[in-house]
């Protein structure tokens, strides 16, 4: 088995050791800065390097394809970069594709399915290129990166889009992301039928009034309750507060993914065995809407919020 | 592209009465058009759980062979409660389980998106995600169609049907029913909870597609109503039905009489680690044949809830039917008026209902409503009667029993039931019922 | 002449629930999502800003024809169905995308630009754009959750980690796929929807979709993760360590149902408790 990890600027994407340690350490790391990413591995026992001037996914799947022709199982993080480049390597090399997995050995894959409720689990019997979940893992006891083999690769000419600029995290995100506490609203924060904006709006107020900040599930922000950039998750804002309390969060694990580690977290759900529950240190069985309003008129005195 | 729609008749809302109204113009060859305000007929609709399906040999032969059906209804029992005592009268009969069947317990999202689908096979055009805002009419006042709130949304059309359910807009629009009437509706509040299938069966006696039906009266505390407990495939559906004064001087939340119902020991068993799927509310016009509306103006007819067709009579409740009968009506009249090239001539579709079960099952019933929910009804009579049974089943010894009668005379004596006002409700009842 | 434009819309199944203890199926029904409905519109306002024309393509059942005859209410120019009926079984659910691209791409004859979803209901891995782009040979842009058009040529927004966004210039021909972000599917008029319930849907066959034979398929229980060994020097230390015993980590605890009051209680408790709050206040 071997990762592929796509670099960007010498920066790791999420769920990178995670995608090493399922591959016994075994990883490629392709993209820019690559020597320089290659130190920040935790995980990795083995790495090849390719830098290339452009991360352009048609062409580097053009590139990665003749290398991996050995390898049976191929491992990617499921990040932005993770999803765009599985897929066409899958194709460029005949490969079957299974992504989205929470685990993956040589022998079979288990994927997540139907927004994380049905665990799949598939035969590896023919190579194969996996992606794997961030934040599902975890990783090993850290080892010292080993010195890269440099791989020369050249980019062949293949229709890509051109890369105009990378744009900073803005300022929003940047603050959730580093934020010690969070309040996370989920779905069961909403009544169905109801516009979660409201909502979301006694929520920030509720957070505000605990130091804290705003975020929500994907359903929320899809839902346009809440904007883009207060997404936790792996394919949102990556986060790492000591507080975490979720209000109608089933703790997918794409949502708890990009969840870090904090040290306190509180679970309102109605339904008890669900995973943020199960994860948290104090589970409370309520109705999320009713308790955010309770808190809302005892800490922001608002009777109407 | 034109600013407007034109087509013979339009008929707003997809619930049974719609539908049926649609299928029967659709049926004689004229263009309709059925809108819907949600995003698929029965999306959002609510009931209890049963309906009669009899009514539907009119609309297609063996529709038990394809109607989307949860269970046949073979057990039928009625409940009389107090808060820690249950009468049951028990009825079950394998008739029912077989063709041509009786009751159907069905999800009304399948029920009514089949029975909608009937009308679009047979030619309707139907229209969903749709609200119609307002009756177009002419110079004269004759209604002429229906505005929607979708760009270019005016629909002209010969006649317009309003089959828009409880407190329709349309049929106030056309001053055919008061602004508010809360006197004469009901709020219905139901869960649905799952339940494995087996313990389904174990718990109501099923087997097979067997289904249970049970009303129970006595449970709603102080506001006048009652309760219903259907069982579906893997699902319970259970619910109470309140008047909405009562409700209102009582001071109660619906979720709190619900819970309480829930609660009582002789419910509780059957719901045991249900898990809750669905809590809905819904209002039902339970007037009757008295506080029915005029059924048509000039180029409206009004079907189903929307006419207050709801049987709501205690041990009875059948809306659904109703509305299937009332929009078979409306159609068809409105298909020979239209065809007939006046659609001013709308009298026939009241003959129409009188000369079936629709209203005359309502006229025979009219008192029904107000006996059911008088509070003799409502409280004195199932404690009357459950205290009776108690004292009846309670052993003293060594205590000899006392005599039925004496002990009945006792127990009424309790309740503060005056014997001749019982008598007086009897007749009542069997005028109304018999 | 202005571009072709393809917007592919799924008819996945919705709201699926899994049974907790036998894994066994049962959806709500079946259609499109949001993110679809957002890619059909930033097509149609391309086409009218570009005078360019939309075809809208679905690889389904029959039933599907609701969802082409939508778009084409709201104003798709043609509409496609490739006949295709997966069924709702996690050997359908495992599929990557790569059928439905190939599908697809059957039916579209050299486009300028294909929107897609971010991702579908059911699958819900948001692969099938990028099968498609190989396929199609164009280029690509996933998660796209800004579209400006920049002179000539389209600029898309799409989100990396950390929240960090890239703008990527798109070639032509182009694969998009987007979020539901920013903007919402406008409402047909009623004679558009009139229209469009008369209209003929060409249909093309399809290879049918092979289940992937699956090994197992339960509800899906969260991974325990491996924890980092510890880094205590002595023994005692890792096993205190290991255990959490030197942690102020309360064990976790389950309490409930509770009414709002009583939840608020617990919850400011456990804060204060922690630290989190202090004073009087609630
Ligand atoms: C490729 C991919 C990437 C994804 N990336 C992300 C991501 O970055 N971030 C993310 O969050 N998601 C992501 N998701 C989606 C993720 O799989 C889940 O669908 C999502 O996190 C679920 O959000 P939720 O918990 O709000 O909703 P649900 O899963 O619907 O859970 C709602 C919860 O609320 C509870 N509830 C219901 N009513 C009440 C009530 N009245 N009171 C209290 N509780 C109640 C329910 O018991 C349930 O636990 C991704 C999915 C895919 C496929
Ligand atoms: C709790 C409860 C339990 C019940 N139990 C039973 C039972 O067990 N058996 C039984 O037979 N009956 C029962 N009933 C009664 C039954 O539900 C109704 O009598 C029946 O649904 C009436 O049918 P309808 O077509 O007239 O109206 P509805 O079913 O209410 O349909 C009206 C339709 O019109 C649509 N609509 C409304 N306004 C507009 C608009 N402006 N534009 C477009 N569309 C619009 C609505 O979305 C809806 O689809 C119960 C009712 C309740 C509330
Ligand atoms: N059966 C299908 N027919 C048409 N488009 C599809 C189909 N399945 C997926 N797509 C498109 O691909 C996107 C991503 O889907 P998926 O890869 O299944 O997550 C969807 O949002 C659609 O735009």
């Amino acid at each position: 088995m071997l990762a592929v990890v796509i670099a960007r600027g010498g920066g790791l994407p999420g769920g990178a050791d995670e995608a090493a340690a399922e591959c016994g350490g075994a990883v490629l790391v392709v993209g820019t800065g690559t020597r320089e990413a290659a130190r920040a591995f935790t995980a990795a026992r083995r790495i090849w390097a390719a830098e290339v001037p452009v991360i352009a996914p048609g062409a580097l799947a053009a590139v990665l394809a003749p290398l991996i022709a050995e390898v049976p199982v191929v491992v990617l993080p499921a990040s932005p970069d993770g999803r765009d480049i599985a897929a066409r390597l899958a194709f460029q090399s005949e490969r079957p594709l299974f992504a989205g997995a929470t685990r993956c050995t040589p022998e079979h894959a288990d994927l997540s399915r139907l927004d994380d409720s049905l665990e799949v689990r598939v035969a590896l019997d023919e190579p194969a290129v996996v992606t794997l979940i961030p934040g599902v893992r975890g990783t090993p006891q850290p080892v010292p990166a080993p010195e890269p083999v440099e791989l020369t690769v050249i980019l062949p000419a293949v229709l890509d889009a051109e890369v105009v600029e990378v744009l900073e995290p803005e300022p929003e995100t940047v603050e959730l992301a580093e934020a010690k506490r969070i309040l996370g609203g989920g779905a069961g924060l909403v009544r169905p039928g109801e516009d979660g904006s409201a909502v979301m709006r006694t929520l920030t107020g509720v957070a505000a009034a605990l130091g804290a900040s705003a975020g929500a599930t994907r359903v929320i922000t899809d839902a346009g309750w809440a904007g883009h950039d207060r997404q936790i998750g792996t394919t949102g804002v990556v986060v790492d507060p000591d507080l975490y309390v979720a209000f109608g969060v089933s703790g997918a694990t794409q949502h708890v993914g990009g969840l870090g580690r904090p040290a306190h977290v509180i679970s309102v759900n109605t339904d008890p065995s669900c995973p943020m529950t199960a994860l948290a240190d104090l589970g409370i069985v309520a109705d999320a809407p009713e308790v955010l309003r309770e808190l809302a008129r005892r800490l922001n005195g608002a009777a109407d919020a | 592209m034109p600013e407007h729609s034109e087509v013979d008749a339009v008929v707003v809302g997809a619930g049974p009465a719609g539908a049926s109204a649609a299928l029967e113009l659709a049926r004689a060859g004229r263009s309709v058009i059925l809108l819907e305000r949600g995003p698929f007929p029965g999306a959002k609709n609510v009931y209890g759980g049963v309906v009669y399906g009899r009514v539907l040999d009119e609309v297609l032969p063996r529709w038990w062979e394809e109607a989307p059906v949860q269970r046949w209804v073979t057990r039928r029992s009625t409940m009389m409660m107090t808060p820690t005592q249950a009468l049951t009268v028990d009825f079950r009969t394998e008739d029912w389980g077989s063709a041509p069947y009786n009751g159907m317990t069905t999800y009304r999202a399948d029920f009514d998106a089949w029975l909608a689908g009937k009308a679009v096979a047979a030619g309707a055009q139907l229209v969903t995600s749709t609200v119609a805002t307002e009756l177009l009419r002419d110079a004269a006042g004759r209604v002429t169609g229906v505005r929607t709130d979708r760009p270019d949304g005016d629909i002209r059309a010969k006649l317009v049907i309003a089959c828009d359910g409880v407190n329709s807009f349309l049929a106030k629009q056309a001053g055919l029913l008061p602004q508010t009437d809360p006197e004469h509706q009901t709020l219905g509040v139901k869960e649905t909870l799952s339940l494995p299938r087996r313990a389904i069966e174990e718990r109501f006696g099923l087997s097979g597609d067997e289904g249970a039906d049970f009303e129970i009266l006595g449970c709603t505390g102080d506001i006048p109503g009652g309760g219903f407990l259907y069982t579906n495939r893997d699902t319970v559906s259970i619910g109470v039905v309140l008047s909405l004064t009562g409700l209102a001087a009582s001071g109660r939340r619906p979720e709190e009489v619900l819970a309480d119902l829930k609660a009582h020991p002789a419910i509780a068993p059957y719901l045991r680690d249900g898990e809750l799927k669905e809590y809905s509310a819904h209002l039902i016009p339970e007037g009757g044949y008295r506080s029915m509306p005029p059924l048509q103006a000039d180029g409206l007819l009004v079907a189903g809830d929307a006419a207050a067709m709801c049987l709501a009579a205690g041990i009875w409740l059948e809306g659904v039917n109703f509305a299937i009968g009332s929009g078979l009506a409306a159609g068809r009249t409105a298909a020979e008026a239209i065809a007939a090239g006046d659609p001013t001539r709308l009298a026939g579709y009241r003959k129409r209902l009188e000369g079936n079960f629709v209203l005359t099952d309502h006229k025979n019933l009219q008192g029904a409503p107000h006996l059911v929910l008088s509070d003799r009804v409502q409280r004195q009579y199932p404690r009357l009667l459950c205290d009776f049974a108690q004292e009846v089943f309670t052993v003293r010894n060594p205590e000899p029993k006392p005599g039925l009668g004496k002990l009945f005379r006792r127990t009424a004596a309790k309740h503060g039931v005056r014997l001749r006002q019982l008598a007086a409700d009897a007749w009542a009842g069997l005028r109304v019922f018999g | 002449m202005g571009p072709q434009i393809v917007v592919a819309l799924s008819w996945s199944w919705r709201r699926v629930r899994v049974d907790p203890l036998t894994g066994a199926l049962d959806a709500g029904d079946r259609g499109g999502n949001a993110a679809e409905h957002a890619a059909l519109e930033h097509g149609l306002r391309l086409a009218e800003e570009l005078d360019g024309r939309v075809l809208a393509v679905t690889v389904g059942p029959a039933a599907a024809e609701e969802g082409l005859r939508a778009a084409l209410a709201a104003g798709a120019h043609e509409a496609i169905r490739v006949a295709r009926d997966d069924q709702l079984e996690p050997g359908y659910l495992v599929h990557n995308g790569a059928d439905t691209a190939k599908a697809i791409a059957t039916a579209v004859a050299e486009p300028d630009l294909v929107l897609c979803g971010d991702r579908s209901d059911d699958g819900g891995t948001g692969t099938t754009p990028a099968f498609l782009a190989a396929r199609l040979g164009a280029a690509q842009a996933l998660g796209v959750v800004k579209l400006e058009a920049d002179g000539e040529s389209l600029l898309a927004h799409r989100r990396l980690d950390g929240g960090s966004r890239e703008v990527l210039r798109l070639p032509t021909p182009a694969v998009v796929s987007v979020e539901a972000a920013g903007v919402r599917l406008r409402r047909a008029s009623l004679p558009a929807v009139l229209a469009a319930q008369k209209a003929t849907i060409r249909t093309i066959a399809a290879e049918p979709q092979q289940p992937r034979r699956v090994v197992s398929a339960r509800p899906l229980s969260p991974r325990a993760r491996e924890l980092t060994a510890p880094a205590g020097t002595t023994a005692h230390d890792r096993m205190l360590e290991l255990t959490g015993a030197l942690q102020d980590r309360t064990p976790p605890t389950v309490i409930g149902p509770l009414p709002a009051a009583e939840a608020a209680d617990e919850l400011l408790g456990y804060l204060k408790r922690h630290g989190y709050i202090t004073g009087e206040k609630p």
